[in-house]
């Protein structure tokens, strides 16, 4: 059987690579984010006529891969080991600079949303309700974070002007 | 010591390019393939049913999306979709995407193709002059599918007037090599791309042009899973592609020149052989990387390299050699012959390989260009706008819809395009083709 039928074949398809770029930087590792991905779209497959229809079937995955990466890691992770291995891991061996391998020591939280503001570039209050959290933590998570990064803010709070 | 801790902070800048440099790691997966088998796992569990013999096991029947072409990523990338409706609501001016292609891996045993990747910029005003006033006559429309309906992807400009392109028979999939003619307003085919039938997992890649011919590589795997490369070219006026080259190199530029197609490698190293077929000819041992004939660079910009300094430009044909003014703190430093980018402290910063005409621009430095050279020796890209190092001139793109790409020729591509409608796949597209704009202009 096709999960979700073709729609959602082409779905996948065309939009994957993009989906698993996200994924890898939300995670910060190949493996994690074929997983975090593939768990997303598994979901969606499930209701994907209702998914369709939305504003954006993507905007829904996404919102999906950061929840999930926060709230539900421990446990996937925990199952994953119990998995079999998939073929073809790709294992990181390389870094990308002294940023890349600082961003690895952030709480997931802080992570997620220092990429949804500058990867994604979205404003703090759709940050905010993509986590599920408060404007206020989403501005303070940020503050955080970026201290930590030793990172400037131009501003204090995005998606305003 | 980090440069950085002497000199102070970071900037926001630096943390996107960061990000945006990290995703372009992610390696392809068959996703289609994971999701099948989570959901046989989950079914398993539900239904107690254990019994192995039952359970069919089909791995790899989905096709992994966006395996990357030569032509692969000048395209239509979606940085993400929850923004452009987020920009919708609140009515606000459309954010910079820019989709470019590098090569992942060090080696090509594996057949790693090259991947798309979409970038994102943090939210900018565009600044400068719009394009069509500055240069119009390097702006132009035209149609985005080809005569069969395959979607085109500007390779780079051939000349003020001519564009080279390709047409993907299916998602990403070279088909044909066209050019397009902005005096005429149409194309021609100049060849069909071969797809080799020994060969798996078969992808062609950067392509370059002289005026006259047309060369591109290809990678492959062979039956025993071994990576092969394939070298082509086809003049211009148009015929059937011919092999002059399959074997092990892990090219990663190409170029011509006269009737020899150069290549380098990713390990550094460069080689040339007659478009006649016949020897490879090593032009040299050092571990140099071509950026344009007859210039090549000592900076390796495979996945460690990126933060590293170019420090000298040689000219292969003489085999002069200018060193690069490399000043602390310098992150990226990439020359051509003329004019360097650069990061330093955060911020962007163009120079001349003498380290004169130094000055800092947002936008500098952190291009999403295929290439990291300046192209022609003399522009910068910059998401929506393109420097003019030259006249000091900045051109601002205002495009219709939520993505910009970029030409995908192993050279720094002269092409920036976007839709000249909003979404994915429009009719027609906007090109700006740098080749087209005057000498000082």
């Amino acid at each position: 059987m096709r999960p979700g039928g073709v729609e959602f074949e082409d779905f996948v398809r065309a939009r994957g690579s993009a989906l698993l770029r996200y994924g890898y930087v939300l995670t910060g590792n190949a493996e994690d984010a074929a997983d975090l991905v593939q768990e997303a779209l598994f979901k969606v497959s499930d209701t994907w006529s209702r998914v369709r229809n939305k504003d954006s079937p993507e905007a829904y995955v996404r919102t999906t891969m950061a929840r999930q990466h926060i709230s539900w890691w421990r446990r996937r992770r925990k199952e994953h080991v119990t998995d079999e291995v998939p073929e073809e891991i790709h294992h990181d061996s390389h870094t990308f600079g002294e940023l890349w391998r600082e961003l690895a020591t952030l709480p997931r939280r802080q992570r997620a949303v220092l990429v949804l503001r500058y990867y994604e570039d979205l404003p703090d209050d759709e940050i905010a309700a993509i986590l599920g959290i408060s404007r206020g933590t989403v501005r303070s998570q940020a503050f955080r974070a970026l201290a930590t990064l030793r990172i400037r803010p131009a501003v204090l709070e995005r998606g305003q002007v | 010591m980090r440069p950085d801790d002497e000199m102070g902070a970071r900037s926001e800048q630096e943390l996107t390019g960061a990000l945006r440099r990290a995703a372009e790691r992610a390696p392809e997966q068959d996703l289609l393939a994971g999701i099948g088998e989570r959901r046989r796992r989950r079914a398993r569990r539900r239904t107690q049913l254990l019994a192995a013999a039952a359970v069919v096991v089909v791995v790899g029947t989905g096709t992994v999306a966006t395996k990357g072409i030569f032509v692969s990523g000048g395209g239509e990338g979606n940085g993400t979709a929850a923004r452009a409706t987020a920009e919708k609501d609140r009515g606000a001016v459309a954010e910079p995407t820019v989709t470019v292609t590098r090569r992942l891996g060090e080696g090509h045993e594996t057949a790693e193709p090259t991947i798309t990747t979409t970038v994102t910029a943090m939210p900018r005003r565009p600044a400068g002059t719009p394009v069509g006033r500055l240069w119009p006559e390097a702006l132009f429309q035209m149609p985005a599918k080809n005569a069969d309906g395959w979607r085109y992807r500007p390779v780079t400009g051939i000349n003020a007037t001519q564009v080279l392109l390709s047409a993907e028979s299916s998602f990403e999939k070279s088909g044909k090599i066209e050019i397009f003619d902005t005096r005429t307003g149409k194309s021609r085919v100049v060849t069909d791309v071969p797809a080799p039938k020994d060969l798996k997992k078969y992808f062609p890649q950067s392509a370059t042009t002289d005026g006259t011919n047309v060369a591109w590589y290809a990678i492959g795997l062979d039956e025993n899973g071994a990576g092969v490369v394939e070298i082509y070219w086809v003049p211009l006026s148009g015929g059937e592609a011919r092999r002059i080259y399959r074997g092990d190199a892990a090219i990663d530029a190409i170029g011509l020149v006269g009737d020899q197609v150069v290549w380098s490698v990713q390990q550094g190293g460069v080689s040339r052989m007659p478009l006649a077929g016949g020897a490879v000819e090593k032009l040299t041992d050092e571990k140099l990387h071509l950026i344009h004939w007859p210039w090549a660079s000592d900076a390796d910009d495979g996945p460690d390299g990126m933060d590293a300094n170019q420090s000298k430009i040689v000219n292969l044909e003489d085999g002069t050699e200018t060193e690069i003014v490399v000043k602390p703190g310098m992150k990226g430093l990439r020359c051509g012959p003329t004019w360097c980018s650069g990061r330093q402290d955060g911020n962007g910063f163009v120079q001349r390989p003498d380290g004169s005409g130094f000055r800092t621009g947002t936008g500098f430095g952190f291009g999403g260009g295929l290439s990291p050279y300046p192209i022609l020796d003399r522009f910068l890209e910059g998401m929506d706008s393109v420097f003019d190092l030259n006249t000091r001139k900045q051109a601002s793109i205002t495009r219709t819809g939520n993505w910009i790409g970029v030409g995908t020729s192993s050279e720094a591509s002269t092409i920036v395009y976007w839709g000249v409608t909003k979404g994915q796949k429009p009719a027609k597209y906007w090109v700006l083709n740098l080749a087209a704009v005057p000498p000082e202009q």
